[in-house]
């Protein structure tokens, strides 16, 4: 048997489209607890049920996934929480209007260079932890590089006292932060590796998450070249892969996609196959929002 | 496959349509907020903000909100749904180019709630100047509704955020506590006669009965009776501009300030006797130059040429068992003068 996958249901080929569709938007909802990712979220956890003011940085490359990690912090307190996101503005905002931004996002407000009463009062409603995910971005797009930490730290100050969780993966933001003397300050460094030993687990566990989710019974092709090779990986690598090929498996449509799925068994070595992982995964997304 | 299909939050309780409609297209956008805002999008017909000036259309009625048809088909919800949430206003309104009334406390607790403050029906009518739910006297935004689709969160940040703004908010709930409380004893006996009225048909008349009470109490002839903050922020491009009799009496009470209104009502209740001269003469520390007793403010207007004609002429006009000429304590003079 070419294929090992076989549905429980005979869906509709709208059907799958539909689920492909879903799966390739990354709303699959599959997240893997790896040992770091578990740390990380256990002194989230600390920063969010203290009672002091805190800076705490996450630092990691691209794709490691810290704004995964964010956004379930963010939904888990979400009463507690103000999320400000790279975003573009029709006028340079500094930090303290991001943050009122991040609250309303569709109302204009004036420009404040302290800390608004307004932003107190939601502080005092339990409005207590603000997060910037990629604070490099937020503030290269607003030109705030100068003045960031000066407005965080009135932000972190009396008599406001916010609780600040930030993420970056630029150096110089991060020397700029380690000399940050007024408010207590941590770093967590996410690195977002999977061990060898683990890949097939998170695999396995995507899979077994999906057909849960959307009642299908797709298995992993065996001849897949990528988790193969016994090598650590990036999580964000990862589930990737295994969205694609999940797809690909799910729908099997046209001829000229099944050629790129042979050539992608072929490749033996993981550069190959991402690289074919990727030339997949435009022919799948082709086939699922064509 | 679980389905994508957004819900529509519901309404809470007395919030008005417009602000609804934000916070649900904040959550859900279905119309591109620049649109949204824009003056050719929401309001037909807009105008100068002149006392005179057209009528403008109201986001908070169903059938004036031009954008309540395609939530009806994004959100797969029906017209009763809606008219069962946002019912027609069943009170004397602030017109929409005036209205910019709200409960600091209520913004408060509906942020806490939902993330966002929002707008109560409540704020909207002449003869409530004091919040139903925290019984304290509205305050005045600086922001007015018709120029922001975002009403309620520019209100809110400004009541905080403007110079003096909130101290002065405070000021009107502590310095003038006596007659706030009898004046909220007004409102809250109004509202128990329209219920009732209203089993009759009769809750217009009875509203109209009090809100042409108001406009006598606001003629200019009783000015000084009034704080001075209650002219601060008068509605529209002009400050009280004494526009003679009949604009004075008829207009005025629309662009007013809520504290207007609150002693507006305050000063009604004395002539109806809903309020004793004793207990109004007990908080004259509050404001000396006050009239206190029904006498006094009958002979303040008496003095005031043409305002008791008009006064009297609209009164019998809205007369019902609840509240009516005959059971009022007129001067007889003045009554058989005008006929009351």
């Amino acid at each position: 048997m070419s294929s090992l996958h076989k549905m429980k249901h005979d869906l509709s080929l709208l059907k799958k489209r539909q689920i492909a569709r879903a799966v390739l938007e990354g709303l699959h909802g599959f997240q893997y607890l790896w040992p770091e990712r578990r740390e990380v979220i256990e002194a989230l956890d600390r920063v969010a049920n203290s009672d002091e003011a805190i800076f705490l940085m996450l630092r990691g490359a691209a794709g490691v996934g810290i704004s995964s990690i964010l956004e379930e912090f963010a939904s888990k307190y979400r009463s507690q929480v103000i999320f400000v996101t790279p975003r573009l503005y029709s006028k340079r905002l500094n930090m303290i209007g991001q943050v009122l931004h991040a609250l309303f996002p569709y109302s204009n407000f004036r420009s404040h260079t302290y800390v608004p009463n307004s932003l107190m009062q939601f502080r005092r409603a339990a409005r207590k932890i603000i997060i910037f995910d990629d604070l490099d971005i937020i503030s290269n797009q607003n030109d705030t590089h100068e003045v960031l930490f000066d407005q965080l730290q009135q932000l972190a100050r009396c008599p406001s006292e916010f609780k600040i969780i930030m993420s970056t993966r630029n150096k110089r933001l991060l020397g700029d932060y380690c000399r940050v003397r007024r408010v207590k300050s941590m770093v967590v460094p996410v690195s977002g590796i999977i061990s060898a030993a683990d890949v097939k687990d998170v695999v396995q566990r995507f899979y077994d998450w999906c057909n849960g989710q959307f009642d299908t019974c797709v298995q992993f092709p065996c001849m897949s070249q990528l988790f193969k090779r016994e090598q650590d990986m990036p999580i964000d690598r990862i589930i990737y892969a295994c969205e694609t090929i999940y797809c690909s498996e799910l729908l099997k449509a046209s001829s000229s996609f099944n050629e790129k799925m042979s050539d992608f068994t072929k490749k033996p070595t993981t550069s190959g196959s991402l690289y074919h992982v990727s030339d997949l995964r435009h022919a799948v997304e082709y086939e699922a929002f064509g | 496959m679980k389905s994508t299909k957004p819900v529509v939050p519901e309404p809470l309780a007395d919030e008005t349509l417009s602000s609804w409609m934000w916070r649900v297209n904040s959550q859900i956008p279905i119309i591109s907020h620049v649109r949204f805002s824009s003056p050719e999008g929401e309001i037909k017909n807009r105008d100068s903000m002149e006392l005179w000036a057209e009528r403008f259309e109201d986001r908070d009625l169903l059938n004036e909100n031009v954008y309540v048809e395609l939530f009806k088909k994004t959100f797969n919800i029906s017209q009763d749904w809606l008219s069962k949430r946002f019912p027609e206003f069943s009170r004397p309104t602030i017109p929409a180019q005036f209205r910019r009334a709200f409960c600091s406390q209520c913004f408060m607790a509906s942020f806490e709630q939902v993330g966002t403050p929002i707008s109560k029906v409540q704020w909207c009518y002449l003869t409530k100047p004091f919040c139903d739910l925290h019984h304290i006297p509205l305050h005045d935004s600086s922001i007015f509704f018709i120029n922001h689709d975002d009403y309620t969160i520019q209100a809110f940040v400004s009541y905080w955020d403007d110079p003096k703004f909130k101290e002065n908010c405070d000021a009107i709930c502590d310095v003038w506590r006596m007659r706030n409380s009898l004046a909220l004893k007004a409102q809250q006996r109004l509202h128990k006669l329209t219920r009732l009225a209203s089993k009759s048909g009769q809750s217009f008349n009875v509203q109209m009965f009090m809100v042409t009470l108001m406009r006598a109490m606001m003629s200019p002839a009783l000015h000084h009776g009034y704080p001075k903050i209650a002219f601060h922020h008068w509605g529209g491009s002009d400050p009280y501009a004494g526009l003679g009799v009949h604009g004075d009496f008829y207009q005025e009470i629309y662009r007013s300030t809520s504290l207007a209104r609150l002693y507006a009502l305050y000063f009604s209740a004395i002539i109806l006797g809903w309020i004793t001269s004793e207990q109004a003469r007990k908080t004259l520390h509050e404001g000396y130059f006050s009239p206190w007793s029904t006498d006094a403010i009958w002979l303040i207007l008496d003095k005031t040429s043409g305002v008791l004609s008009l006064l009297f002429s609209e009164l019998k006009l809205y007369e019902t068992s609840y509240l009516n000429l005959r059971s009022m304590e007129i001067p007889k003079l003045i009554r058989i003068r005008y006929d009351a």
